[in-house]
């Protein structure tokens, strides 16, 4: 991270808890680049989380008003602080199974209310802090400390979740493309409504150790070549995109596309 | 209107409407109780018997500016609540046993980061759905326990439609002067009687002292209250619920750090004991049997040592208006000044199991769980078998 | 000065809105006034009951368990609520579904409360307000102007003319039986 940005760091920290090989510090990055390239009053910002790894990208890390709440609570949190306030720029930033998971209603009742917050949601398809354990995002048949024969389970669409649930902007970027990711992070958070940014962030630690990604780059290079863009995306079948990650920007027009996920319908791992 | 107050330095009144003398239920003057207090937040959800709270504050808080939202469920309930309360509002919810079952984890959080809010809970018949409509008192113990660790909390009980109100407002008082949730543990016979009460101005209310000095997480007074600055303050706010230190850091490997913080926690309230204990005496003075009561029933005990009185029986009333801290002293102040104890309840002995550790001599209990109140001739039968 | 008056009948027939009416009315002349309501999980045809006490000073206990004015709309409310009716105390019951009146010595008057509403207004609607003013002119428990008042504050005003009229009618079929005894 640059030395300009280092002012929205909290002083007294000495490292990121982030594992080696996680996705979340360049997340992190793309966050504060984002509320810095918008120029937004450091008084006026606040950064809620749940519990678990991406929970820890806001707080304690970024230097401006921060609640770290309980595990799937955070939009519900952010939507009071909201409310009471209408002020506050509210940023949302935890995992997918903190928001999709255990906090899927909020998260969905949020959305369909059309409240004015930006939920950015780092999917590294596993619970990593408790353990490598299975979530919502994890894709079918990958293996979790909870799926030692593989997921029977398919994974949430998260794209046409949120959007199917009312949400004004949603987009989705792999950690792999921080300049699009910062982007529609900036666009998230200038729409005046319900915004939500699914990012894909892996996880060397418990994803790619139980899926057998031995080296950190062979992970990213997963993430990178299950890529395709929406214009891409566009000419093919829905075989042809299984498992892959369509990357782009939705808006409620979009709501006729199946937009895709990361192992949206079974996994390539 | 309550004996014993104490008001912090910063403290105003609440309002300067005036007066209003009204025919109302507990569970509307909770909701212009609230109001008058400058309650300015509301995040519900519906449940018998506590929706017309809910109800009113969807009615009032748009009229004086404030905030209200129907939620998706009591956890987020109480979770907007406390981001309400950190983003500067003064704050509540009102709900019945299920609900607040539902919310234990965030009062938790809420107790952890000191976060103030006043919860009213209507209880009702209990456990489970139970009888929705119908009157219960299950909710006393789990007030107190319901939350996983070590926690010391208030709670309040009304036993009329003036107290709904007026301890409504007192709940947002303490709630702001001690950055707790408070909670009004109301029952179904209270929050759904009519009277006559008056919404008054007579009232003092704390303010919240909003200060970026300090640490918003202690003080140099092991049991003082720190001053709490708020979302948008500008004082870079680190709250979280995981042990944390005076600035909000972390501290979640360090066995000083967390036993420093449920101390200070437990101390906040224990050591203003006597500052939130209210108790009403009621022809105790030369009494050799007192009832010790709180909420409806309470009322209907007072009726039965009338009625006892008129036939020359000595005894009187103990009335709990705080909950929580337990009233010990009061209660081993019985101890050699009366013969016995009768602790009438709508529940199987959840307060008596409490008097019992402060009063030594003959203690008789009686529990009725059956989703009425406890009739005054039960009560007036029970007594008479002490004499 | 401590009076119990006990409303009793189905849901739906407005029992506990003659006694929030009389709740109110108290209330707004100077009195203090307690109410509570019971009825069943249906809103509508279930038994149901509204109490209110009136006192000039603070209500100890406000329900009633033994009332001194008992005024029911069904024959299962009165067969109900009789045993709780308070040493001399008056009980009003509308004819309309009166089948058995009550045995022995007791203060008895079938009222025609429901003929009343449905000859002025062509509905049973408004039987309620009748027997309000029933009770209100039979036992003087209080004036009728605060009743009047209590339905100008909290009925919508598209309805304020027949609820008066219904009070008054009501009053009128009540005074004659402020002397008390049988009828």
């Amino acid at each position: 991270m640059p030395r300009s940005l280092e002012s929205y760091l909290r002083p007294g920290l000495k490292a990121t808890t982030f594992c080696p090989g996680c996705g979340h510090g360049i997340l992190l990055h793309a966050v504060i680049r984002a509320v810095h390239e918008l120029g937004i009053d450091r008084r006026d910002l606040l950064f809620v989380s749940g519990i678990g790894c991406a929970a820890w990208i806001p707080s304690p890390h970024i230097l401006a008003d921060t609640l770290h709440t309980l595990h799937g609570r955070a939009v519900a949190y952010a939507t009071g602080a909201k409310l009471a306030n209408p002020k506050l720029q509210v940023i949302v930033v935890s995992g997918d199974g903190d928001l999709v998971s255990i906090g899927g209603n909020h998260l969905i009742h949020a959305a369909r209310r059309g409240i004015d917050l930006t939920v950015i949601c780092a999917n590294n398809e596993i619970y990593g802090m408790t353990g490598g354990q299975a979530g919502p995002t994890t894709p079918g048949g990958a293996l979790s400390a909870t799926t030692p024969a593989g997921n029977p389970h398919p994974p949430f669409d998260l794209v046409r979740l949120v959007l199917g649930a009312g949400a004004a902007y949603v987009a989705r970027y792999p950690v792999t493309q921080p300049r699009p990711l910062t982007d529609a992070i900036k666009r998230a958070i200038r729409t005046p409504a319900f915004a939500f940014v699914e990012v894909a962030s892996p996880c060397p630690t418990q994803f790619g150790r139980r899926n057998r990604f031995d080296d950190v780059g062979a992970l990213y290079d997963r993430i990178r070549n299950l890529s395709v863009s929406r214009a891409e995306a566009a000419g093919r079948s829905k075989e042809e995109l299984r498992g892959r990650i369509v990357v782009g920007e939705w808006t409620p027009d979009d709501l006729h596309l199946a937009a895709g996920g990361p192992g949206a319908g079974g996994a390539a791992c | 209107m309550t004996a014993g107050r104490r008001v912090s330095e910063t403290s105003g009144t609440g309002h300067s409407g005036g007066t209003a003398r009204r025919y109302a239920t507990g569970n509307e003057a909770a909701a212009h109780g609230a109001i008058a207090a400058g309650c300015r937040f509301y995040a519900g959800y519906p449940i018998t018997p506590s929706s017309e709270i809910m109800e009113g504050m969807a009615e009032l808080l748009p009229r004086v500016g404030g905030a209200f939202i129907q939620m998706e469920d009591e956890i987020a309930s109480i979770s907007a609540v406390i981001g309400a309360s950190w983003a500067g509002a003064k704050a509540m919810t009102a709900t019945s046993g299920p609900g607040f079952s539902l919310m234990m984890e965030g009062l938790g959080y809420a107790v952890f980061t000191e976060t103030p809010c006043v919860i009213i809970d209507v209880q009702r018949a209990g456990p489970c759905t139970g009888q929705a409509t119908r009157v219960g008192s299950g909710d006393v113990m789990q007030s107190k326990w319901g939350m996983h660790g070590d926690v010391e909390i208030v709670a309040l009980s009304p036993w009329s439609v003036q107290e709904m109100y007026d301890l409504t407002i007192r709940a947002f008082h303490l709630a702001e002067r001690l950055r707790l949730p408070v909670f009004l543990l109301a029952d179904e016979a209270v929050g759904h009687l009519h009277e006559t009460a008056e919404f008054h101005d007579r009232f003092e209310v704390a303010q919240r002292v909003r200060s970026n000095e300090g640490t918003p997480f202690g003080s140099p007074d092991p049991a003082g209250v720190p001053p709490m600055p708020c979302f948008g303050d500008g004082a870079n706010l680190l709250v979280t619920g995981s042990t944390h230190d005076e600035r909000g850091y972390r501290r979640v490997e360090e066995p000083e750090a967390h036993a420093r913080l449920v101390e200070r926690l437990r101390r906040k309230v224990l050591d203003r004991r006597d500052e939130l204990t209210d108790v009403e005496r009621h022809l105790l003075d030369d009494a050799e049997v007192a009832v010790v009561a709180y909420g409806f029933t309470a009322r209907g005990a007072l009726a039965a040592v009338r009625e006892l009185r008129r036939a020359g029986k000595k005894v009187g009333l103990l009335r709990l208006r705080t909950l929580w801290p337990f009233p010990e002293r009061e209660i081993a102040a019985l101890d050699g000044k009366v013969r016995a104890v009768f602790v009438p309840e709508m529940n199987h002995g959840q307060i008596a199991g409490e008097v019992r550790k402060w009063f030594r001599g003959e203690l008789r209990r009686y529990g009725q769980t059956n989703g009425e109140v406890i009739a005054v001739e039960t009560m007036r039968a029970e007594l008479e078998r002490m004499f | 000065m401590l009076t119990r008056v006990r409303f009793g009948g189905l849901g739906g027939q407005g029992i506990v809105m003659a006694g929030s009416l009389l709740g109110e009315a108290a209330t707004l002349a100077g009195l203090h006034a307690a109410g509570s309501n019971s009825y069943g999980a249906a809103a509508r045809g279930t038994a149901c009951r509204s109490d209110v006490v009136l006192s000039d000073v603070e209500i100890d206990y406000p329900h009633v368990t033994t009332a001194d004015v008992l005024a029911v709309m069904s024959q299962a409310a009165l067969d109900k609520y009789l045993p709780a009716l308070a040493p001399g105390g008056l009980v009003f019951a509308d004819d309309f579904s009166l089948r058995r009146a009550p045995e022995g010595n007791v203060a008895f008057h079938a009222v025609p409360a429901t003929h009343v509403a449905v000859r002025e207004f062509g509905s049973r609607q408004g039987a309620n307000i009748v027997m309000l003013g029933v009770v209100l002119g039979a036992t003087g428990v209080l004036a009728r102007e605060p009743v009047e008042e209590a339905i100008r504050r909290t009925v919508r005003p598209r309805f304020h003319e027949a609820n008066l009229r219904a009070l008054a009618l009501g009053f009128d079929l009540g005074r004659p039986l402020a002397a008390g005894g049988r009828s």
